[in-house]
């Protein structure tokens, strides 16, 4: 195997060291887990001239609940979220996409926020935290700010976050409802998926008190459903479900590639909404006809 | 030679242990390697008729398969596989279902994944990322190998081969399944998702 080269790899171990090599060093590029990074060096070649690595930046690891948010830190690695039991138990939609992420190896060493800057359209990590109305912290040397996830993707593969600034955290308000998360894949494991989707909804008995969907690899994004607030309370059944697939396939943008056609992506998009509705219902012990 | 030990030719009565002569050997400097040559039997075969030996030893398998079919997503698993063979002789048994368990897994991969795409000539799957294999969680459970030992004359010990030939039968045991579960026949492989979906929806038109 060939060695990588043409970059320098620059350690800090502290957030404010890595804000300001980014600051000054040109070129410069933040590594997290590396899991897209190298892969991605190695078939096109280095374009930055030093690699930022934020692992031993200690204050970007962890999770933690504090002032009604669940706080987690964007160097944890998947295996960590699997692990944790506040993620368990109040972002179900999320433990179980980190579960479905690449090998153990790849869980290891690859970051949530790794996952997320990377920015594919198709990262499981995205449509989980989209349901769970996550937000993003954003980091400079001046300034920081928090901003809804979805606003951190600004196409395939980019987001908006300049050669200054880091995602620092991710938040997501603790909350009572339910949150499921399904995905097509071409075999179990170790596969980008062909679409995936995250349902969070809360339940009032047989009414559906808030609901939100989001889709991934079916837009240059990951998608978060508009315009589901007008159906709250709805009755929980097949006609409201075929409503909100309805608002899902107007909103959707699946295009062909190697792993599936547009018209798989929408159909999917129809059976994996619909299975996740279904999924989130039943985990905040609702009852189906 | 026979119980490790070394007979006389002619007066089979006399016998010395093989350790023996390995140790005089030894002591001699000598090596017990001998070389030789082995021509397989010649092959025939007439194109004008199509009949003949094709190859010196013919090898027999057989695999009967269990899949499920997901009808909304078009989503094949193989829950099982029974695998029989004719290996002529089990030389190692173990790693005769080495071959047969490697066989199945490429039998799969053969049946519904992998699936090289070319557009203009270049191929749009040029990795593993794209060219998808079966890994170890798609594997099926595998049934006890059924061993036939029909011996070949020509070979040692009467061994038929076993690692090529094993991957053959899986790939039609799992598109028969697929018909005997959904009554689609396919003549096209690999059956992915998408093939699967799309025949349901052209089965549903009609």
């Amino acid at each position: 195997m060939r060695a990588l080269a043409g970059f320098e790899l620059i350690r800090p171990k502290t957030l404010v060291g890595a804000l300001e090599a980014l600051d000054t060093l040109e070129l410069a590029q933040p590594l997290a887990g590396g899991t897209d990074l190298i892969p991605t060096y190695r078939d096109l070649g280095c374009r930055s001239k030093y690699l930022v690595d934020l692992g031993l930046v200690k204050e970007l690891n962890g999770i933690f609940e504090a002032d009604g948010f669940i706080q987690i830190g964007p160097m944890t690695t998947h295996s960590q979220v699997i692990n944790s039991s506040l993620i368990k138990k109040k972002a179900r939609a999320l433990h179980e996409a980190t579960c479905l992420i690449g090998s153990a190896q790849i869980r290891n060493r690859g970051t949530i926020g790794g996952n997320l800057c990377n920015a594919s359209p198709a990262a499981d990590t995205a449509t989980p935290l989209l349901v769970h109305d996550a937000e993003a912290n954003i980091t400079s040397l001046d300034d920081t700010r928090w901003i809804p996830l979805q606003d951190l993707f600004s196409g395939p593969k980019m987001t908006i976050l300049e050669p200054d600034e880091l995602l620092t955290g991710i938040r997501l308000p603790v909350v009572s409802g339910g949150s499921s998360f399904m995905r097509i894949g071409r075999r179990k494991g170790f596969t980008l998926s062909i679409v995936n989707a995250a349902a969070y909804l809360e339940r009032e008995d047989d009414r559906v008190g808030e609901i939100s969907i989001a889709l991934g690899s079916v837009a240059p994004t990951p998608l978060c459903i508009q315009g589901l607030d007008e159906l709250q309370s709805g009755d929980m059944n097949d006609g409201f479900i075929d409503v909100v697939n309805d608002i899902c396939l107007d909103q959707i943008k699946p295009i062909d590639d190697v792993r599936g056609t547009a018209e798989y992506r929408r159909d999917m998009t129809s059976v994996l909404v619909r299975r996740a509705i279904r999924d989130a219902w039943t985990s905040c012990g609702g009852v189906l006809e | 030679m026979r119980d490790s030990n070394v007979y006389d030719k002619k007066n089979h009565e006399t016998k010395i242990p093989f350790s023996d002569i390995a140790e005089e050997l030894h002591i001699r400097g000598e090596s017990p390697g001998v070389y030789g040559f082995y021509a397989s039997p010649k092959r025939f075969f007439n194109p004008e008729t199509g009949l003949g030996v094709n190859y010196s030893v013919y090898t027999f398998a057989a695999s009967v398969a269990e899949v499920e079919v997901d009808t909304e997503t078009g989503h094949v698993e193989v829950t099982k596989i029974w695998p029989a063979m004719d290996v002529g002789k089990a030389i190692d048994p173990l790693i005769i279902d080495g071959q047969i368990h490697g066989a199945i897994s490429h039998g799969l991969g053969f049946a519904a994944m992998e699936n090289l795409q070319l557009k203009d000539g270049i191929v749009m799957t040029p990795g593993f990322k794209d060219y998808i294999i079966p890994s170890a969680l798609d594997t099926p459970e595998i049934d006890d190998t059924i061993i036939v030992e029909e011996p070949y004359k020509y070979s040692a010990f009467g061994a038929k081969g076993v690692g090529e030939p094993s991957i053959i039968s899986v790939v039609p045991a799992i598109v028969n399944a697929i018909y005997h579960a959904t009554g689609v026949r396919f003549s096209t492989i690999p059956v992915t998702p998408e093939r699967m979906h799309k025949a349901f929806k052209e089965a549903n038109r009609k």
